[in-house]
């Protein structure tokens, strides 16, 4: 049995001597946040799996020329990156069926079930926000923030200057914490059709 | 709130500033509110829901295949020499023989000749799959060898190790001689696979199911083809098989098919696969519990 304990350096060479085992353990360790990065930028449950399943294969076949001047999470991540990042212009190229409009979205049953409460947003809310960020935003934060990329990584991946991913990243961030209306008590904010509608009871939005 | 002290915000969370900045930021509330309000972004994003374990296993397995179905050289990138470091070969055999290593154009077969056979087969195969996973949820003293695995590992292996259950009742005679010492290069020795011997397709990953979704579908739609399985030389057909015919798969509404494609072995693991026409999904599912083993978008075809 390969042990457990052995870092993915031990398990790189192990697996580039042909041991299956190893490759296995190997892929297993950085499976989740494969997937997370896949997730964040695909988007979609699907289109993150396609793409999570792509980036696996992409990893194995690579695996033999993988030359450790990066950590193989980096490297790892950056494939699964590129693998979301194609898997999202396919999704673009796919002729849309159906165009879901406003007249489309069913009627909410309680009109006040659409505001905010004391809770954090769930990750349906948190999705949307990031298919409504750019995706050069997008795909800047998901790095830092998932994959854990420094600022150096990044600007070598997508081949941009430190400054530039400097700012995306700012930039991408506090579009989320708006468009999810976290407030710097962390409390989300109601959406902004509530906010000329106070309640009798309600106090001045911002006031504190 | 400022784009400047975003910027900075944003900088000295990532612990990109200068001992100036750093200052600076920790003695403004307000920048310190903004670093707390994109360090909750942050968590939120990094909080991302694990997938199905059979997605996990589907995933790794496809990698796996696919590093098997590299040609020798290339996988060890003319590293043979090296000795592989702590491992045990037998584990790593047994590993091996998990996910047996298989050629899809060794093992495909004409899909339209072989669908009587293959579906009877399935059927068992489905069944057998239901009886099991029953079995499997009320007794899990099976699954407690591997000491070291942790929970989720646990399952995983469960999972395997009911495809490889499914196997063996497809293939004892082979498996009986097979079960230890094998090396790690399997690739001649290696027991046939369920599909080969059901006559089922064998889908090593998800461009074989788009593949075979798409050659089925191309098959159903032909005017000729779709009313013309009971008339066409099927008298030889066993009583089983014969009833199969008769049978439908479940389509799963939970899934989103509407079509059900056919029988087959998605990564040595009976399925059924079926059409999602809506999204243009192929889905490879078991049709005893209606769970997903791995779905592809089926290729265009163009207009």
């Amino acid at each position: 049995m390969v042990p457990r304990h052995l870092d993915d350096a031990a398990l790189i060479a192990a697996a580039q001597g042909g041991d299956r085992f190893a490759l296995d353990q190997l892929l297993r360790r950085h499976y989740d946040r494969i997937h997370a990065v896949c997730r964040r930028i695909a988007g979609s449950t699907r289109d993150a799996d396609d793409a999570c399943q792509e980036a696996l294969i992409k990893i194995v076949r690579s695996l033999p020329r993988f030359d450790g001047r990066s950590s193989f999470g980096t490297w790892a991540y950056r494939i699964a990156t590129n693998a979301s990042l194609d898997e999202l212009r396919k999704r673009q190229r796919r002729p849309t069926l159906h165009v879901v409009g406003e007249d489309d979205r069913p009627e909410t049953a309680d009109p006040t079930a659409d505001v905010y409460t004391e809770s954090f947003p769930d990750q349906l809310v948190l999705h949307d926000a990031l298919e409504r960020l750019p995706e050069d935003l997008r795909v800047a934060v998901v790095m830092r923030d998932v994959a854990d990329f420094d600022y150096a990584e990044i600007a070598d991946a997508l081949d941009i200057p430190l400054g530039t991913v400097k700012s995306r990243i700012s930039r991408g961030r506090a579009a989320l914490a708006s468009d999810l209306r976290l407030r710097h008590d962390h409390r989300p904010d109601p959406r902004p059709d509530q906010r000329n509608q106070p309640a009798s009871d309600e106090r001045p939005i911002g006031s504190t | 709130m400022n784009d400047d002290l975003t910027l900075l915000a944003s900088s000295y969370l990532d612990g990109e500033v200068t001992a100036d900045e750093r200052a600076l930021v920790e003695t403004d509330p307000e920048a310190l509110a903004e670093v707390d309000r994109l360090r909750l972004v942050r968590a939120l994003l990094g909080d991302v829901e694990a997938p199905a374990i059979s997605v996990r296993e589907a995933h790794l397995a496809s990698a796996l295949d696919a590093w098997d179905r590299l040609p020798e050289a290339e996988r060890t990138g003319g590293r043979r020499d090296r000795t592989p470091t702590g491992v045990d070969a037998a584990a790593a055999a047994g590993a091996a023989s998990l996910t047996a290593a298989t050629s899809l154009n060794n093992r495909r077969r004409p899909t339209s000749t072989r669908w009587l056979t293959g579906a009877a087969a399935a059927m068992v195969l489905v069944l057998a799959g239901g009886v099991a996973l029953q079995l499997g949820s009320s007794n899990d003293s099976d699954s407690s060898s591997d000491a070291g695995a942790g929970a989720a590992d646990s399952e995983a292996l469960i999972e395997t190790e009911r495809a490889g259950d499914l196997a063996d009742v497809l293939q004892a005679p082979a498996a009986a001689t097979d079960e230890a010492g094998s090396e790690l290069d399997t690739g001649v020795a290696d027991p046939p696979p369920p599909g080969e011997a059901s006559g089922l397709d064998q889908l090593d990953n998800t461009t074989d199911l788009a593949d075979f979704a798409s050659a089925a579908v191309g098959a159903l739609s032909a005017p000729d083809v779709a009313t013309d399985t009971s008339a066409s030389g099927n008298d030889d057909l066993t009583e089983a098989e014969q009833s199969l015919a008769d049978t439908e798969f479940p389509l799963c509404p939970r899934l989103g098919i509407d079509l059900v494609v056919g029988p087959a072995v998605y990564v040595d693991e009976p399925v059924v696969v079926g059409i999602d026409e809506g999204r243009d999904l192929a889905i490879a599912y078991r049709a005893a519990t209606c769970t997903e083993v791995a779905r592809v978008r089926l290729p265009s075809t163009g207009g």
